[in-house]
């Protein structure tokens, strides 16, 4: 390998030399480099040995779609297509398929199950169909209708390797022959994205890595997606898991379905073995836990590599992806919400016990509210970065995460003060980078320590456990602690200015405080502002650009509440937002 | 509006200076159980009991997780009150046998690949760096983690993992490396177990190592047959009229009884009992009606609720009593599925599901759970398992009511009807 394909960070499959020791180099990046790397850069080298990148399949030979994929989709397409069920065109052939066990079963729906579960040795009963209903495809809240989500070997711990998704699209009945899907490729180390769409006569037109899911199973909008991996989602990951069918052991949270399905044959066929959201959110921990922040963490080991640590430490500046959390009618609601996730992890990693109740505790405990008045579908800190920041502690400190949770901390999610740090270190670093040398785990210790500094931040004293706390960044808050910082004055109690140096315990008592004197209408407003920072239109950044403008998370949730009764349901999007 | 944030008012009051009336909070400030008034331990345990999502009443009797309430945790490396809803859990973890990533003088992954060999371990060319193995050792029994040994007392939280081991299990995150173990087992049942079974390296009848008590069995005092079944006798009698919120009626009477009102367990058993009661209920055996007045028949209702031929309360998740979450497993006990007690006898399918294991993986054991894997034990199963306490089947005893109130059809200690 060349010194060259080092600086590329790439390693090609069977080849394990890395000579010369990446530990004995250095990388002083500049811009082309960020630059040309945003084209995909969780991508192998393009050439004719390797796998078509997302967005760029279609046009090819449907046999080369799949050249090199090892995911379990690509692996049962790749049969059909041999057996000229799926032609050079990717299209499938309903009437090719009678053949396709199992043969009574028409649909193709039913054949990729069936497929998925014999190329991996499952059961034939381990299908698990879980359902979603909301107006997330309608956009009308009067017209809510349901999506399966499907895995199957969902009695062993391959249940993470395959998702396959109905679209949602209203008709007489449920349609599953217009399916979006991703499954493990654990050879490539990632979810391989696909899309089948009704093009009629009973043919499907088979999409392979289409471009759209990368808008939405990576970062936000504005922010770059550089490293990131792409993820899968599910929004409302917690109980009560709004929108879901909580299973027959639950009651679901604004989840009702058409009266007009019932008595449809296809949803009929399905509904019936609907599975607890509670199982599909093990699922998509596990897919986290088990698949994407392993795969993600690997990179920590390669050479250094500037844009390669930037896309690592990401996740502790900005919100790569969130989950969405739901107050019970008992007033218990997610700490998360108010408490940024992850900060307990820091905590824990130094000691395991603290006497805080927000440490203590999984939920905090709101005076029971009127329905219009609960905190409904907030945005938290969402469960792959979470994950995955617990693998930097290991090269980090605990008291690194806990100094950038600290800043703005009363922002559990989306500071903008934070991820800003991030961003313009992009910018700045694009012009001038640091200098690493080693590997990405230690490149990510400098990277930290620069973006820190060039956003006027203070890392004085991480190294005896002392971050700067601040309660609320906006514009005068952020010039007096930068003020503060660049004197060396910043004080060691917090007073009215809203920041001071803490140690964890000192952070952590903060926190008591502000999580003691959390009034309503304050937390509605958070929560209202979160939202609209969903739904807010923003400038693509990075290989995002190639999606043009749209809101910030475009794969946005339904913040629509059904009583479980009615066929049309309230949204609770904040007039307030534009 | 002020909101206030119950458990951390709770913690506030009970462990502030002079007016800590508590016994169990250290001189951090630090109370590892909920404390307060009754009534405000009662609030704490509603948002559970209550949580209309996963209500602890149905139909078929009361359930909740294994998962303790707000408040309940470690006090230090050898004492933790997790633990307390009739089920106890604890982990083991084959802590010697998990490999390394070999590190350097500075504490870094020591490099290798094709053409620069380990001089310690072999290569993992995924991250170019060396390894002391590539599978995790199980030919040794178990390290057990956090079991109860003594009331609170437990056998130490802490495996004392090396740093190079908790890089080696970020890299393995599939790798099993223990059990996550889940029992309902009660203490006071002391008939030994037939299977052959073992789990960590244990027989299902072995001792906690450096203790005397049962490895497999609950410890705390009131995890019970007995204690269950007392805290039925005590609260089959009507609540307080004015409380006109079921659950709450229920637990602050419990809070007078052989009960722990901040427990989601046993407010939640009162509470089926004392609508039994207010609904005039009565149980019938063999078609004859108990007269709990009398010793005897007490002592057989007491049995049908919570009997003494069942090990420990079913274990089964949230939608199905037959079913554990992905990744667990019952470990069978060999126990009949024949349950008897006096003049009854009954086939109960879901009789010997009292001790589940789960999968502890590489995933599981990240910094923040390595000095105490029994939280992620917590964190990934504990809100899935769930102890089931069934009303009497209708195959042993019939349940008949006098009242005619609309809340007293059926099982007058379903969800519905505990509302105000």
């Amino acid at each position: 390998m060349t010194v060259n394909a080092l600086r590329k960070g790439t390693v090609r499959a069977g080849t394990n030399s890395m000579k010369p020791s990446p530990l004995a180099l250095a990388f002083p990046l500049g811009v082309a480099a960020i630059v040309a790397a945003c084209a995909g850069s969780d991508e192998p080298d393009s050439g004719d040995d390797v796998v078509c990148e997302a967005g760029k399949c279609d046009g090819l030979p449907f046999a080369d779609q799949l050249k090199g994929r090892e995911d379990p989709i690509a692996k049962w397409l790749r049969q059909l297509h041999d057996a000229k069920v799926i032609d050079d065109k990717g299209v499938y052939h309903g009437s090719k398929a009678t053949k396709v066990a199992p043969e009574a079963d028409p649909q193709f729906y039913g054949k990729l199950f069936d497929g998925l579960i014999t190329i991996q040795g499952c059961s034939k009963t381990s299908l698990i169909s879980y359902a979603i209903s909301d107006d997330l495809i309608t956009a009308n809240s009067d017209q809510i209708y349901p999506r399966l989500i499907s895995t199957v070997c969902s009695d062993n711990d391959q249940v993470s390797n395959a998702f396959v998704a109905t679209l949602g699209d209203p008709q007489a009945d449920i349609n599953v022959d217009d399916l979006e899907m991703f499954a493990w490729d654990a050879t490539a180390q990632k979810y391989v994205f696909y899309a089948t769409k009704d093009i009629g006569d009973g043919n499907l037109e088979i999409e392979v890595e289409p471009a759209r899911c990368t808008k939405c199973h990576v970062t936000p909008l504005d922010v770059d997606p550089i490293g990131m991996p792409r993820l899968p989602i599910m929004n409302e990951l917690t109980k009560p898991w709004t929108h879901w069918n909580a299973g027959t052991g639950g009651v679901s949270e604004s989840f009702n379905v058409p009266d007009s399905l019932t008595g449809m044959p296809t949803w009929e066929k399905y509904q019936a073995s609907i599975g607890a959201a509670s199982r599909l959110e093990k699922v998509i921990r596990d897919a986290n836990a088990l698949r994407v922040s392993p795969a993600r963490s690997k990179a920590l080991f390669r050479p250094a590599k500037l844009e390669e640590a930037m896309g690592l430490i990401r996740p502790l500046f900005c919100d790569e992806q969130l989950n969405y959390a739901t107050e019970l009618a008992t007033g218990e609601m997610s700490v998360d919400a108010f408490v940024s996730g992850g900060t307990k992890n820091a905590f824990r990693a130094i000691q395991s016990t603290w006497p805080f109740a927000w440490f203590n505790n999984d939920t905090v405990s709101l005076p029971a509210a009127a329905v219009d008045k609960r905190l409904f579908m907030m945005p938290v800190r969402g469960v792959a970065e979470i994950t995955f920041e617990a693998q930097l502690h290991a090269v980090l400190s605990p008291a690194h995460v806990l100094a950038l949770r600290a800043l703005d901390y009363k922002k559990a999610a989306f500071s903008d003060l934070r991820c800003n740090l991030w961003k313009t270190a992009m910018v700045a670093f694009a012009a001038k980078a640091p200098a690493l040398t080693g590997r990405n785990r230690d490149a990510v210790k400098v990277v930290f320590e620069e973006i820190m500094k060039n956003g006027g931040m203070s890392t004085r004293n991480l190294a005896t456990g002392k971050f700067v706390a601040l309660d609320d960044a906006n514009e005068t808050s952020i010039a007096a602690l930068k003020a503060a910082i660049a004197a060396g004055t910043v004080p060691t109690t917090c007073g009215a200015g809203g920041f001071c140096e803490v140690d964890a315990n000192g952070f952590g008592a903060l926190l008591q405080t502000y999580v003691d004197g959390l009034e309503r209408d304050a937390i509605l407003a958070e929560r209202d502002r979160r939202v609209c920072k969903v739904h807010e239109e923003v400038q693509p950044a990075g290989a995002h650009t190639t999606h043009g403008m749209g809101i910030r998370i475009p794969n946005d949730p339904s913040f629509v509440r059904t009583d479980g009764l009615n066929p049309s349901g309230t949204s609770t999007l904040p007039a307030s937002c534009n | 509006m002020r909101a206030a944030i119950i458990p951390s008012i709770l913690f506030m009051v009970a462990c502030s200076g002079s007016t800590n009336t508590r016994l169990d909070c250290d001189e951090t400030g630090k109370c590892d159980t909920p404390g307060g008034t009754v009534k405000e331990q009662c609030t704490n345990s509603r948002v559970n009991a209550m949580d209309e999502k996963r209500p602890h009443f149905t139909n078929d009797g009361v359930r909740w997780s294994c998962k303790d309430v707000n408040g309940v945790t470690p006090n230090s490396n050898t004492s933790d009150d997790r633990g307390q809803e009739y089920c106890e859990y604890f982990t083991m973890l084959h802590t010697n046998g998990i490999p390394e990533v070999v590190l350097d003088g500075s504490g870094s992954p020591t490099f290798c690949d094709d053409t620069t060999p380990c001089a310690t371990g072999t290569c993992n060319t995924e991250i170019f760096s060396c390894v002391t193995a590539s599978t995790v050792n199980t030919a040794e029994p178990a390290d057990v983690l956090g079991k109860n040994t003594n009331g609170e007392t437990i056998t130490p939280l802490d495996p004392v993992l090396k740093k190079g081991q908790l890089e080696w299990l970020a890299q393995n995150p599939t790798s099993k490396v223990g059990e996550c173990v889940f029992t309902s087992w009660h203490k006071d049942i002391d008939r030994p177990i037939a299977s052959a079974e073992k789990l960590g390296g244990y027989d299902l009848n072995a001792t906690t190592p450096g203790a005397a008590n049962k490895l497999f069995r609950m410890e705390v005092q009131f995890n019970s047959n007995g204690a269950a079944k007392q805290l039925v006798e005590d609260c089959l009698a009507p609540g307080k009229a004015e409380e006109k919120d079921g659950f709450m009626r229920g637990c602050e009477m419990c809070g007078d009884k052989s009960c722990v009102p901040w427990r989601k367990s046993d407010p939640s058993v009162c509470t089926m009992a004392m609508r039994i009661a207010e609904c005039g209920c009565s149980v019938s055996v063999g078609g004859r009606k108990l007269d709990i007045s009398k010793s005897a028949d007490l002592e057989t209702v007491r049995d049908l609720f919570v009997p003494e031929s069942r090990r420990g309360f079913t274990l089964g998740t949230w939608d199905n009593m037959a079913a554990l979450p992905t990744g667990c497993r019952v470990v069978k006990t060999g126990d009949s599925e024949r349950l008897e007690g006096n003049g009854w006898a009954v086939t109960d399918a879901n009789a010997d599901r009292t001790i589940v294991a789960c999968d502890l993986n590489g995933s599981h054991i990240t910094s923040a759970t390595a000095k105490d894997p029994k939280e992620a034990c917590r964190l990934a199963y504990g809100d899935e398992v769930v102890v089931h306490v069934r009303a009497p089947l209708a195959e042993a005893a019939t349940l008949s009511c006098t009242s005619t109130e609309e809340s007293c059809k059926g099982a007058p200690w379903e969800f519905s009807k505990l509302l105000p």
